[in-house]
């Protein structure tokens, strides 16, 4: 019989190959470096020495003991990469010339709000979700996109060293991969199924679509109709990147998981109302910090004012909570030594 | 099952009975309000003075007179106290199958009410309870709710009794188990858990049991009161847990390893839990050819995509991406929009409005009435508010095809009703990226949402691609029957 545990399920091996390719994905959709046969062989081997930086990890894995300090570290380190993600995708989104920016910053913003305070378990069956559409939507591309694949647009120049280094920045997740593979010791088979998944997607699929967004440059003067072919034929700065609606579904809700994924992993193991009061909190930094930037001061000082004002009555109720709680404990232990002598 | 066990939560104040008939009778009238349903008969039986005491409706009178007082009246013995002669009525002489003795006033209420006739003694503070339930109930008869051209034609009723022996004369095996209790604190519902013994893990049903007989109402009148005591939150838009008018149905989602529970006077059983793919499927679904189940499948998750996506897709297109279009849909959507003084957004959430109330008054009113209504709002919406340059014929055809869509899937009624606006919303603030993000935000809360530990999100998430075949497609029963779906898998490929 099976028990029915109360406690968040652990991820499967499919959920976190599925979780760190998706994020590797989202740093793709934002890159709007123009496919090259190139980037294709930079992307192959960036993943081929990350594969290989990987195997003693893989071997050790379980005499692999990770220390609260180096777990503080990572901590931080998915923190920067959330707030790299975020940057990267609010430029793409501002290349899409939306008239109303702010409007769509205050809705990412407020998605990320709902996800993070979500569990970890709701993050990772998400991704296998998003992760299968997006997967099935790529099946389409080569049939629809074969007939205008041309050989001879491989012969693009472009730099295999820029390609390689670039591929470095866009997978932050790599450094992840510690924590992640200890995540179900108990389990065998856990960690080589989520590398073998990985390693699917990162040395087969995503440079072979590289290959194939190749050659269809050159296509756009001739395009006539189909979304699907402006996901791998968009140039930078071009009008593709506005019209490509196939494209703008997947690169907005894969920021949004990949985002979370790397807030998640941020978090310590607080209590519940601590954690939300964190996700509670997340918005208003990042909402004050893109009007600040945006040159839109005003705005950015108001809103800051605003979450001051909204969460300062939180946090005062958090920290009363918490040294009633210490009084408490200390007059239970105050009781108990009395009782006991 | 002991029927002592049975009635195990009412909370009325226990009051013992005592070894005087008068004093009892006193007792009893005065908690029952003196109320004109309470029937007391006083007879004397072998020599001892007696009351028979039931409850007006409750009970049949054939029954009555043929399991009780003909059996009573011919007993020729002499008895040396009350007690004696109820023990000896109670373990000799089988007069009904459902019978006990009790000696609690708020147990004797218990069954007094549900349709048992209670017999007291002089000189003795028990009483015996005897099951000749027969009030009025409706029939068995096709359910209304989910109508169906192969399957069976019966359908739940609203006596959980009769329910019961709906499922019992379709699953034969000693496995299958009813476990009877009875919730909300005046109205003391019968509600009943059945479920298969060994697919079933056992802290399930634990946890089932422990939360109905924790259930904080005063009554339970539908399925709808129960049901969110037991899934995880009360904001769920996607449900955890199924109700079926069907018996068939409970059949198979029992053998599935899930556990129904019955609710007396409501023909509605809930299935704990439900996947939501599931809800794309129907008996129906199982009598067809598998091609032809299969196209029907994937043209109701169309519809579902329709039914959510089209407005706020069309408001997407049409205000933020017309390059997406062909020139000539352009120029006709242009021209259409041009004599319309309202923006698109403005006409498809005023249309939707309209749709909703027009369909909510034909619900509520009478048959006859409520086809009038129909016909009027369609006149007025589909006509006149096109002709008067109000909304723009192309609104109106996007917002009826994604009603029309959203009846193929009348489950998800209430979720598309909410959803629909906050897309057209998302998308008029921020185009694509908008539904994007308010997909995902959707997307989150169905791969959130879990019932006892099983997430509702399986078989797509946790992946498990074995049992795909009954969900992209439907498979022969030839290969269905290979490997015997169970719940449990759920929970088990998660932890892989």
């Amino acid at each position: 019989m099976n028990r029915i545990s109360r406690r968040a399920p652990a991820w499967s091996a499919l959920q976190t190959a599925s979780l760190l390719l998706l994020c590797r994905l989202t740093a793709f959709f934002c890159c709007d470096a123009p496919y090259t046969a190139a980037y294709a062989q930079g992307m192959f081997a960036a993943a081929l020495t990350e594969a290989a930086l990987l195997l003693p990890l893989l071997l050790f894995r379980k005499s692999l003991r990770i220390p609260e300090p180096l777990l503080w570290g990572y901590r931080f380190f998915s923190l920067v990469s959330a707030a790299y993600l975020s940057a990267r995708g609010f430029r793409l989104f501002c290349l899409l010339h939306l008239e109303a920016p702010h409007l769509f910053a205050g809705m990412f913003f407020l998605t990320l709000l709902f996800t993070v305070s979500r569990t970890q378990a709701a993050t990772a069956r998400t991704a296998v979700l998003l992760l299968v559409t997006v997967s099935a939507a790529f099946l389409l591309l080569p049939v629809s996109g074969i007939r205008s694949a041309h050989m001879i647009s491989l012969y693009t120049s472009g730099s295999f060293s820029d390609a390689f280094f670039r591929e470095f920045r866009n997978s932050p997740e790599t450094a992840l991969f510690p924590l992640l593979i200890t995540r179900q010791k108990a389990k065998e088979q856990y960690a080589p199924h989520a590398c073998a998944v990985w390693l699917t997607g990162r040395l087969v699929i995503l440079p072979l679509l590289v290959l194939f967004g190749a050659m269809q440059n050159g296509r756009l003067t001739a395009w006539k109709g189909s979304p699907f072919f402006l996901l791998l034929a968009r140039t930078p700065l071009s009008d593709a990147i506005r019209t490509d609606g196939f494209w703008m579904l997947f690169a907005a809700g894969c920021s949004v998981l990949s985002i979370t994924f790397f807030l998640q992993q941020a978090m310590p193991p607080f209590r519940m109302p601590v954690r939300k009061l964190f996700s509670v909190m997340l918005p208003y930094p990042a909402l004050t910090l893109f009007f600040l930037r945006t040159n839109r001061h005003g705005t950015g000082i108001g809103i800051a004012a605003l979450s001051l004002g909204i969460l300062l009555p939180c946090m005062l109720l958090l920290i009363q909570r918490i040294k009633s709680r210490m009084h408490y404990r200390m007059h239970y232990n105050s009781i108990s030594e009395r009782n006991l002598s | 099952m002991h029927l002592s066990n049975r009635f195990r939560k009412r909370r009325r104040v226990p009051v013992r009975l005592t070894d005087n008939l008068e004093e009892n009778l006193q007792m009893l009238r005065q908690a029952a309000g003196c109320s004109d349903d309470l029937i007391l008969t006083r007879v004397s039986l072998c020599g001892i003075p007696c009351a028979l005491l039931t409850c007006e409706g409750m009970v049949s009178s054939g029954l009555l007179s043929e399991l009780v007082f003909d059996p009573l009246n011919q007993m020729q013995r002499t008895f040396l106290n009350g007690a004696a002669f109820l023990r000896a009525v109670h373990e000799q002489k089988l007069l009904a199958a459902d019978s006990a003795l009790t000696e609690q006033s708020s147990q004797l209420f218990s069954m007094l009410y549900a349709g048992f006739a209670v017999l007291l003694a002089e000189g003795t503070g028990t009483a015996l309870c005897i099951g000749i339930q027969g009030y009025a109930s409706r029939s068995i008869s096709e359910p209304s709710g989910e109508l169906n051209i192969y399957g069976a034609r019966d359908g739940f009723t609203e006596p959980v009794r009769v329910n019961m022996s709906l499922i019992r004369r379709r699953m034969k095996s000693p496995e299958l188990t009813f476990f009877l209790l009875s919730a909300g604190t005046v109205s003391g519902t019968d509600l009943c858990i059945c479920w298969l013994r060994d697919r079933v893990p056992e802290d399930l049903i634990a946890d089932i049991r422990q939360k109905l007989m924790s259930l904080p109402l005063e009554t339970v009148l539908s399925s709808g009161y129960v049901r969110p005591f037991l899934e995880e939150s009360d904001m769920q838009l996607v449900h955890s847990i199924g109700t079926t008018e069907r018996p068939d149905i409970l059949c198979a989602k029992l053998l599935e390893g899930r556990v129904g529970i019955l609710i007396d006077g409501t023909p509605h059983a809930l299935v704990i839990p439900q996947l939501f793919c599931e809800t794309f499927q129907t008996m129906d679904d199982y009598n067809y050819p598998p091609a032809y189940a299969t196209l029907l499948r994937w043209m109701k998750y169309g519809a579902a995509l329709l039914a959510l996506l089209l407005p706020a897709g069309y408001l997407a297109v049409a205000l933020w991406h017309p390059e997406l279009l062909h020139e000539t849909l352009l120029a006709l959507l242009t021209d259409a929009e041009q004599s319309v003084p309202f923006s698109p957004a403005a006409e498809l959430i005023g249309i939707l409005f309209m749709f909703e109330i027009v369909r909510e008054a034909g619900l509520r009113l009478p048959k006859a009435v409520g086809g009038a209504v129909g016909m009027i709002g369609g006149l007025l919406i589909g006509d006149a508010a096109v002709k008067s340059g109000l909304i723009s014929t192309p609104v109106l055809t996007v917002a009826a095809l994604s009603a029309t869509a959203g009846f193929v899937i009348p489950e998800h009624h209430a979720a598309l009703t909410v959803l629909r606006p906050v897309f057209i919303l998302a998308a008029a603030a921020a185009g694509i990226p908008g539904i994007a993000l308010a997909g995902m935000v959707l997307l989150y809360h169905i791969c959130g949402t879990e019932v006892f530990g099983f997430p509702v999100s399986a078989p797509l998430a946790p992946l498990m691609p074995h049992r795909l075949q009954d969900i992209l497609a439907r498979v022969g029963f030839r290969r269905l029957s290979q490997g015997n779906f169970r719940i449990s898998e759920v929970r088990e490929q998660e932890e892989e």
